[in-house]
């Protein structure tokens, strides 16, 4: 297994960019109930909207490098880290409240992550 | 939501098979650049229609996601969705040239992500579409 510094940099990458596309969807979902409310036509691409499109594409194009030096079995289920950044952005940028049943999940999709990361294979 | 159940497995099934193939397609090539990897895939026109193939799986397992979703919810949805996790690994192993290994670690590592995942995704009482539906 390769685990250049290059390598932990795209993947860092690409996590970011998946994880932040879900945020901006979630803001552009926000901004759709904030507009039904008014009475007003929702618009389906709004600048939210065209931001996690653009970080999607950019997380696919850092995700291929990613494959074309890793083990697939290892790398598709390091993307479960974005379960962790999705909570951790639930509670600090859109305070939600978040039960202590997901925390636990975050905290053992961290412990799997560091076992698959560890294993030479 | 009549095709909500197809669309949930090819979800799962189509996602985790287009990423075993854009892995096949990939194998010949070790890059960190995007021009580096589009003259790769030049020179490997067989590598490059395989990577396309799994662009086309990921490219439909998407909206096939969504349609999905329009019937269950997130809670039941992602930990099957993290089912593919196994697809993997297990195809990884038996693809002809992948060769990726099966080991114990491995193994328990995917474990607690896939019951991680379920844990995280659970529903719960103070939950907003909980309240909306009772609403309804």
């Amino acid at each position: 297994m390769l685990w250049s510094t290059t390598t932990l940099l795209l993947l860092a990458s690409t996590i970011f960019c998946t994880s932040a596309a879900q945020v901006f969807q979630k803001r552009a979902a926000l901004g759709l109930v904030h507009r039904q409310d008014q009475q007003k036509i929702a618009r389906p691409f709004s600048k939210d909207v065209f931001i996690s499109i653009l970080l999607l594409v950019s997380g696919l194009m850092l995700w291929l490098m990613v494959l074309s030096r890793i083990q697939v079995s290892v790398a598709y289920p390091l993307l479960s880290v974005n379960y962790v950044i999705v909570l951790l952005s639930a509670k600090w940028l859109f305070h939600e409240s978040v039960p202590a049943h997901r925390w636990v999940g975050a905290f053992l999709i961290m412990v799997g992550i560091s076992l698959l990361v560890g294993d030479a294979g | 939501m009549k095709y909500s159940i197809p669309a949930l497995i090819f979800s799962v099934v189509g996602g985790a098979l287009g990423q075993l193939l854009m892995k096949a397609g990939l194998q010949e090539i070790n890059t960190t650049s995007i021009t580096a990897l589009l003259s790769g895939l030049r020179t490997e026109p067989g590598s490059a229609l395989i990577l396309l193939c799994g662009l086309t799986f990921y490219a439909v397992a998407m909206p096939a996601w969504i349609i999905a979703l329009k019937r269950f919810e997130l809670s039941v949805a992602y930990p099957l969705i993290s089912l593919g996790y196994l697809i993997v690994y297990i195809g990884a192993y038996y693809w002809p040239g992948m060769n990726e290994s099966i080991t114990w670690q491995k193994t328990i590592g995917l474990s607690l992500i896939v019951v991680g995942v379920a844990l995280a995704s659970r529903a719960s009482k103070s939950d907003e579409w909980v309240q909306y539906e009772s609403v309804k």
